[in-house]
């Protein structure tokens, strides 16, 4: 019976092949004919967006193309870190709760719609909006309403003082406001507008194949002037070597988290380079809980003795073979706040063991650290390493690895414990106030509770004074340090491999920005 | 269709059951085969490796050494050890992950196959002596234990009840019964029909002990044969569960959680899959060998092909 059905089966449709050959021929033959046209630059991504509306993810993999497509009020300085205007031509803090921002004569979304006041309106609101449930919205909760003062002016007033507002108006790819044309939006719906985005940026929205490629082309009445790349292509590759094969073969031009171990083969490889961003990059921090779950990591002896306990520069220097730098507490030094007279624990056993000693734990103590599987460089091994030395002082710690979603459940309902590893930063904010999204015990990823603490990056984030919040920055970097609520933060750099053709720098992590980027 | 007990033999002895004579005549065939030799002298490594891997190993395999990383296999490490098959991306040393691994391997292994061939049988049986209605209802139990996705099985056990030693044998065993139910009941059915069994009744012996005494010595031949691949098929869903991340944890070097540490590294430091892989394989094979020399031994009918092509050579 079965054999029969199988020989019954239809050889290949004849038409179908004939026409797939003479397609090709056309291709290759119009390939020829046009040696004008330039190859498209290739960037592969770990994974593939789910959405391409800017206000509706926290995904870096969606941010790398929508910061091509799209547009914010102001941008970073590439040089000085410092924030400068860009769709906004200026902004000033007309009093502690309204901003004033001017914006740029002239210029036009892809659709031909004119950038002005109400676009900035439409963005701020719709993203503010509770019903459209954009994922950074409490970033900007503090926004209370937009006004437009003429066609090229526009006031936010803010509920109470902001001092964060211009960096939410920037680029960074989770809590800030990308510049949408509300024209188009309306006619096209959110479902419409997530497929087949229109913004301001150096390039424009051209086609999407899932799963295949997303396909952009230059702007070439971009604000800035065209860029000087014809056509970008972002392809979803999720396995790492397999990026970095594709790289090699000529097939990628652009490929980021180039896993350390292969940095050598893309070096000896002759058709590509490493690039590597030290700045911006996640802060990776395991955090110990202080009242989730009791056990000897409540003292705060203990979790001091768990700090001298670990020799992160040698981590640092052989598991992730350098491509990192510890920080301690978890704020980069080029960040405004950063305390720069604290200096973390050490690597010091001895003191480790008298600090247990005097806890109560002269034999130590059994404990858990969480782990994800492979979210962060060589993050398994990190923590493996971790718990040897942990071993060595007595503190005999178990590593559990998390499948990613598992893992995502239990930190967001907090049972990561007593102690799991997670990360901030990476979203270009460069100010204390990430202490607040790391440590505040309100945070999505706190599980530990220090209300001290909690007061004063409070008062810090509600105040325009930069002097005062600088003060409060240095005040609880000193009290984290006191009460070590983590084992030592360290940022990891980005490795980016790049084919020789293309000429591009990378400066910030999560900041994929080839506007000026070159063919050679 | 029931004989007429009158009708029998005094002596009721089984007629299968092994006789001296048989049994030399087995243990020839085993030791005259090539790869029974071979597949032994692998699993006694195997088996030395995995009863006292503290005295084979060399080192301890979880002693991390961050600056000896990924040193070459027949090299020294930067402390002047030498790693004979090389260190991992902690500076582990591989040849004692891969003589603890057999530990691993093999623990699970064998009560894998305890725990699906004690189920097994004891359902097989149960089918095969029974009839009707019970027959019907763990045959189709095991035929819809064949059609689900043993994966999706053990994603969810292991997820829900958490990755041990315990667990892992539970999912592997409880989820291979299926293969020995089959050949015991079909034995069984066989058996059960045959006129020492209908002696056996008619004179009076309770089902159990015909069971014990007749049956159960009569599908053991068989139930052998499949418990040895049964231990190859274990060792190698092991290996695979911990490839996946649903094996034992990080601390037990497991032959199948080296594969998957190393498979990153495999363009680059191809020592760190190779070795476990290579242990994996040999053992596997190992098994096989000699489970294809047991069946030969055991099969009556190659039984008499052996027998006779010696007679004919005589």
């Amino acid at each position: 019976m079965t054999r029969s059905e199988t020989t019954r089966r239809l050889p290949p449709s004849r038409p179908g092949l004939a026409g797939a050959l003479a397609l090709f021929a056309v291709l290759t033959l119009t390939g020829r004919d046009a040696p004008a046209q330039q190859r498209p630059v290739v960037v592969v991504q770990s994974g593939e967006a789910a959405t391409l509306d800017w206000h509706m993810h926290c995904d870096k993999n969606a941010h790398e193309p929508d910061r091509q497509i799209f547009d914010t009020l102001l941008r970073r300085n590439l040089k000085t870190l410092q924030l400068e205007g860009n769709l906004a031509e200026s902004w000033r803090l007309v009093n502690d709760t309204t901003w004033q921002f001017k914006l740029r004569r002239g210029v036009k979304f892809h659709n031909g719609e004119p950038f002005d006041a109400s676009a900035v309106k439409f963005s701020i609101e719709r993203m503010l909006n509770p019903q459209q449930a954009a994922p950074g919205r409490t970033s900007i909760a503090t926004i209370d309403r937009v006004e437009i003062v003429d066609p090229l002016t526009v006031n936010v007033i803010t509920k109470t003082p902001f001092p964060l507002l211009p960096v939410r108006m920037s680029p960074g790819h989770c809590g800030t406001v990308g510049i949408l044309p509300p024209k188009y939006v309306a006619q096209v719906g959110d479902a419409g507008f997530a497929v087949k985005p229109v913004g301001t940026g150096p390039y424009k929205f051209v086609e999407w194949v899932k799963d295949e490629r997303l396909v952009l082309e230059a702007n070439k009445d971009y604000h800035r002037g065209a860029p000087a790349i014809d056509r970008l292509v972002f392809r979803p590759i999720p396995e790492l070597t397999t990026r970095v094969a594709a790289l090699l073969s000529g097939q990628a031009d652009l490929v980021s988290d180039v896993p350390p171990d292969q940095v050598g083969k893309v070096k000896a490889s002759g058709v590509a380079k490493i690039e590597v961003s030290t700045l911006g990059g996640f802060i990776i921090m395991m955090k110990i809980t202080n009242y989730l779950m009791p056990g000897p990591w409540q003292d705060a002896r203990v979790r001091k003795a768990i700090n001298y306990a670990i020799d992160m520069d040698t981590i640092i220097k052989t598991v992730l073979e350098g491509y990192g730098q510890v920080l301690g507490v978890p704020l980069e030094k080029e960040a405004f706040g950063f305390n720069p007279n604290i200096k973390w624990y050490g690597y010091d056993p001895e003191r480790a063991k008298a600090l247990l000693r005097e806890a109560g734990h002269p034999n130590g103590f059994e404990m858990t650290m969480h782990v994800p599987n492979r979210r962060y460089m060589n993050d398994i091994e990190v923590v493996q390493a971790m718990a040897q030395m942990l071993g060595k002082v007595g503190i005999r710690a178990k590593v559990e690895v998390g499948e990613q979603s598992v893992y995502t459940q239990k930190w967001r309902r907090r049972e990561l414990l007593p102690v799991y590893m997670t990360a901030w930063g990476g979203a270009g904010i460069f100010d204390g106030d990430l202490l607040v999204n790391s440590l505040h015990s309100k945070s999505a990823l706190a599980i530990h509770k220090n209300e001290a603490l909690d007061k004063i990056l409070e008062d810090a984030q509600g105040s325009n004074d930069p002097e005062k919040r600088k003060a409060l920055y240095w005040k609880a970097q000193e009290m984290i340090y006191e009460d070590a609520p983590i084992i030592k933060a360290y940022q990891q750099a980005h490795i980016f491999g790049i084919s020789n053709r293309l000429d591009w720098t990378p400066w910030i992590d999560n900041m994929l920005f080839l506007y000026d980027a070159k063919l050679k | 269709m029931r004989l007429d007990a009158s009708a029998l033999p005094v002596r009721l002895a089984g007629p299968s059951l092994p006789t001296p004579r048989r049994a030399w005549r087995r243990a020839r065939i085993l030791v005259g085969s090539g790869g029974a030799r071979i597949g032994a002298v692998i699993l006694l490594v195997v088996a030395a490796c995995a009863t006292a891997p503290a005295w084979v190993a060399p080192a301890d395999p979880n002693e991390q050494n961050l600056l000896g990383r990924f040193t070459r296999p027949a090299s020294r490490t930067a402390d002047g050890t030498l790693a004979v098959l090389g260190t991992d991306q902690l500076g582990r040393d591989i040849l004692s992950r891969v003589v603890h691994g057999a530990k691993t391997s093999v623990l699970i292994g064998l009560s894998a196959v305890l725990v699906a061939g004690a189920m097994g049988t004891g359902l097989g049986l149960v089918a095969g002596m029974r009839g009707g209605l019970w027959d019907h209802a763990i045959m189709r139990l095991a035929d819809m234990q064949f059609a689900f996705p043993f994966i999706l099985l053990a994603i969810t056990v292991i997820g829900v009840l958490g990755a041990n030693v315990r667990n892992i044998i539970l999912v592997v065993g409880l989820s291979n019964w299926c293969a020995y139910a089959r050949v015991v009941r079909a034995e069984t059915l066989a058996i059960r029909e045959k006129s020492f069994v209908d002696a056996a009744r008619a004179l009076g012996v309770p089902l159990a002990s015909i069971v014990w005494r007749h049956v159960l010595p009569n599908v053991s031949a068989s139930l052998i044969v499949v418990a040895t691949f049964g231990v190859a098929g274990a060792i190698l869903t092991e290996a695979g569960l911990s490839f996946l991340g649903l094996g034992v944890p990080l601390s037990i070097p497991s032959w199948g959680g080296m594969l998957a540490e190393g498979r990153q590294f495999v363009d680059t430091r191809y020592w760190l899959a190779l070795f476990p892989g290579a242990a994996l394989f040999v053992t596997v094979m190992g098994i096989n060998l000699l489970g294809d020399a047991l069946r030969d031994a055991l099969d009556p009918y190659l039984q008499t092909r052996h027998t006779r092509t010696s007679m004919d050579r005589l």
